[in-house]
Formats: C-alpha cells, structure tokens, sequence
C-alpha cells in the first residue's frame, strides 16, 4: 500500500507538493491527473526516493521510499524514458535484471518475455541509440516489467508514441491490471485513464483537488476530461 | 556490497565501450615505442656521458602518470552529469541500490580503468627498458601502483566539484589545485636539490608555511614513486608521510562526494 502523509517538497520558495495524503491500496489502478508543473512527477520522485519530502512522510507498505528495499518490488518508466545511447536494448534489460539479483537462464527468460510482452522482439540487440522514441519507451516499459514487480509506476508511459504503440501500452497495462498489479499511473491522457483505471486525483499546484474512483468523478460531469477542465479552469480563476 | 562491485563493473564497461579509448591506447603505446632511441642515446652533459635509460625512462615515468591525471580528469568531470542526461543515473536508482553504492562504483570504476591505462603504459617502458639493458626492474610496477593514488584524489576531487560547478570548471579548479601544489612542492624539491644548495650565494631559506605541509602532496607521492624506480632514499616534506597525506584528502572527498550526493534531486 501507497501512503503519502501530509507530504510536502519545497525546492527554495517553490512548493512543488503541498501537504498531500492518500493511499492507494494493493491491487488498485490509481491515476494521479494535473496540468504541467502541478506536482505529479515529484510526487513520483518521491515514491521512488529520488527526491526526499521536505515534510510528512511517504511509505511504501509501511517502508519509507527512501529505503532501498521499497525499490525491490517497483518497476519504473519515466516520461520520455532515457536509456543510455551506448547500451543495446538487451544489455539494458540484462542490467536491470542483475540489478534486482536475477543471473544466468532466470534473467535471460525473464528478458525473452518482456521483450516479446513489449513486442519488441528481434530488436533488443540493436543499440538503444537507433531507437525511435517509441521503441524506447517500450524498452523502458520492458525494464519496468523485469521480475514482476508488484507496483508499477508510469509516468506518462504513452508520451510520444503513435496512435498503435499506445494502443499496445494500453492492453499490456490492462493485462497488468488483470494480473492484480497495484498501478500508479501518471497521465494526460484522459480517454486512457478513463478507460483503464480504477481511481484517480486530481492535483493542482501541488495539492489534491478531489480523489475518488474514477465512476464517482466521472459523476460529476460528462467525462473525466469535462471534470478535469471544470476543476482546474476554477482553481485558476 | 555486491551492488557496489556490480556498479563498478558496468563503469568499466560502459567507459571501454567507444573505441576511442582503444585509439589513445595504441596511439600512446605507440609514440612510446617510436621514442625508445631516445633511451639508448648518448647523453653528454658538462662533458661527462650520462647513463641515458635510467634518467630518460624516469622522466618518460613521470610525463606519463601527469598525462592520465589529466585523462582521468577529463572522464570524471562527466561522471554524473552523463548520467543523469542519459538516464543512467535513474536505472541505478530506480533498482536497490544504494546512493553509496552508485557514488562510489562509479568513482571506483573510472580509476581501475585509468590506473590500468596508466599501468600498461608504464609497462610499456618498462619493457622498453628490459630490451635495452636486460634487467627486468620492478620498481616500476611499485612507482605505477603507487601513481594511482594520485588518479583516485584527482577523480574524487573532480566528482564532488561537479556536483556544484559545470563540467569543464570543475576540471579545471582539480588541475589549479594540482598546479598549486606541484609548484609548492615542485619548488621546495628544487630549492633543497644540490646543484642550487651550492650555486646559491646566500642560504636559501627553505621553510615551509603550514598550509604547505598540509596541502594534498601530490607531487611528493609522484617523488616517492620516483626513490622507488631509482631506489634512494625518500625525503618526504612535514611529518607525515604523502601517501597518508593524500590518502587522508581521498576519505574526506569521498565522504563529502557521498554526503552531497544524498541530499541530492535525481
């Protein structure tokens, strides 16, 4: 279980995440919604222990994420995910795998299935530099997805990639969804997280607007995207 | 541990991946052999001849282990800020590994590659010298271990100045902070050397103030790694012998280096 506790992270005179608390329990699709520099991604941070709360505390089934251990059961992609140019798909996957303790056969069928889960089979071997950007993100996922984490956490796993590749990422998440997964998921695309997720935030300026399942806000108006407009035009009004 | 040796073997590798590295070497290896007349020459100073290899390849010895300290430099001043840019930094991170861990394996890797560059080099003359006289001395192999010392401060001094300064800044205050010390202890070598003790008409005062008794002693490590090769004795500068003088600057920039990165965003 995901709880943030009145977290709070201030870098100087900016308070990027204000006082935030939630949970998020096992097993649940949670989507956290905001405009650009609203908070999302370092509320990620924290979960991943990059960045330490200025205040407040944030745990992972009660392990604060600023341990190492919490990082044994996560699987991670970033935003436009970054793997090093020098590194072939498959050495990039082979070090995450040895990194979570997996060696010989273990790791090279756990690559061979994410590999083939991410559809990116036979190209693992070429240099992560000749990828597009759309391969590169399904390598980040295929990272993320080594050793079957039991959270994972996306930060805009669909940026830039083509109508197919998001449908692809879509219905490998769904599956991950159907395997009981706990997901945090961090998206604009609304029509996705409709689509998929189970409950939803709303942040804006670092604080949380509302959060509720995602039928319940979508209650409140037509659509999730018509909920998110209304709740962030009058917050900016 | 294991994680830490882990990061340290990927260091190697990824800084053996371009094939530029393979280039410098063969290159270096090369103008070293171009120049082995240069050890058979004969040498004729103030009308007396010179044993020319002993003094050549000492000088060869040293012009190396300078030029590596500026190699090593210029690999460290990247360390993390490449990885941060590519995404390195974060596939460490993400995983459990702990901020020492990747600190350090990253430190350690780039100098057990730069202290192996450095030691085929000096193999190298050594070789050469081998070739020339048929004596295999191993002194070499002790000045070369004990060169690499000097690497690890240069590597950790450039790393823990790069997490506050651009890349290039930071190299160059290490190389100011080397220049510094090399002419403070370069010059006090030079004003207790013979040839000046005799030609000088006045006494020439050789004390030292304490800021250069406490200063790093990198220079005295490089002339202590030279009484090896030569087989003399060490007269070291202050109390405390260079290595540990070195040594002790080398725990305190880790600690810092480890410190620093801690409280750092990813």
């Amino acid at each position: 279980m995901i709880v943030l506790y009145a977290a709070t992270k201030k870098f100087g005179r900016l308070t990027a995440v204000d006082n935030v608390s939630y949970r998020v329990k096992n097993g649940e699709f949670f989507a956290l919604l905001g405009p650009n520099g609203a908070g999302k991604t370092t509320i990620i941070k924290m979960l991943l222990g990059f960045i330490r709360p200025t205040s407040g505390s944030v745990t992972i089934n009660g392990v604060p994420c600023c341990k190492t251990q919490t990082r044994k059961s996560i699987g991670y992609i970033a935003e436009q995910h970054m793997i090093p140019p020098y590194l072939s798909g498959y050495e990039y996957l082979h070090r995450h795998a040895s990194l979570i303790g997996l060696s010989g056969k273990t790791a090279q069928c756990e690559i061979e299935r994410v590999v083939e889960t991410v559809s990116m089979s036979g190209r693992e071997k070429e240099k992560c530099s000749g990828y597009s950007k759309g391969m590169k993100q399904r390598i980040g996922l295929a990272g993320a997805l080594i050793g079957n984490p039991e959270l994972l956490i996306l930060d805009e796993p669909v940026s830039g990639l083509d109508p197919i590749g998001i449908r692809d990422i879509r219905n490998i998440i769904k599956d991950l969804k159907q395997s009981g997964k706990t997901i945090f998921l961090n998206s604009h695309l609304l029509s996705e997280v409709e689509k998929t997720c189970d409950t939803a935030a709303i942040i804006h300026n670092g604080r949380i607007v509302t959060k509720d399942s995602i039928d319940s806000i979508i209650a409140q108006g037509e659509s999730l995207e018509d909920v998110f407009v209304k709740y962030i035009t009058e917050l900016e009004n | 541990m294991k994680m830490f040796a882990k990061i340290v073997c990927y260091t190697i590798a990824d800084r053996m991946k371009p094939k530029s590295i393979y280039l410098f070497l063969f290159v270096s290896i090369g103008l070293l052999i171009i120049t082995r007349g240069c050890y058979s020459a004969d040498y004729v100073i103030n009308g007396r001849h010179v044993e020319s290899i002993w003094h050549v390849s000492r000088i060869v010895f040293q012009v190396i282990s300078m030029a590596i300290l500026l190699m090593a430099t210029m690999i460290s001043m990247r360390i993390f800020t490449r990885d941060q840019n590519d995404g390195s930094a974060q596939m460490f991170l993400s995983r459990p590994v702990k901020r020492w861990e990747y600190v350090l394996g990253r430190m350690f890797g780039t100098w057990l590659l730069t202290t192996a560059f450095m030691f085929i080099l000096h193999l190298t003359v050594l070789v050469i010298i081998w070739l020339h006289t048929g004596k295999m001395h191993l002194g070499y192999i002790g000045a070369s271990l004990i060169c690499s010392v000097n690497l690890l401060f240069v590597i950790c001094a450039v790393c823990l100045f790069s997490m506050f300064l651009p890349d290039f800044i930071s190299a160059f205050f290490t190389l100011g902070l080397l220049c510094v010390g090399y002419v403070s202890d370069g010059g006090y070598k030079l004003l207790n050397t013979e040839i000046i003790t005799v030609f000088a008409a006045q006494p020439v005062d050789t004390t030292l103030s304490t800021w250069r008794v406490l200063y790093p002693k990198l220079f005295m490590v490089q002339a202590y790694a030279d009484s090896l090769i030569t087989d003399t004795e060490f007269v070291s500068i202050g109390l405390v012998h260079p290595i540990i003088n070195v040594g002790f600057f080398i725990v305190f920039l880790l600690a810092l280096t480890v410190f620093v990165f801690n409280k750092k965003s990813i």
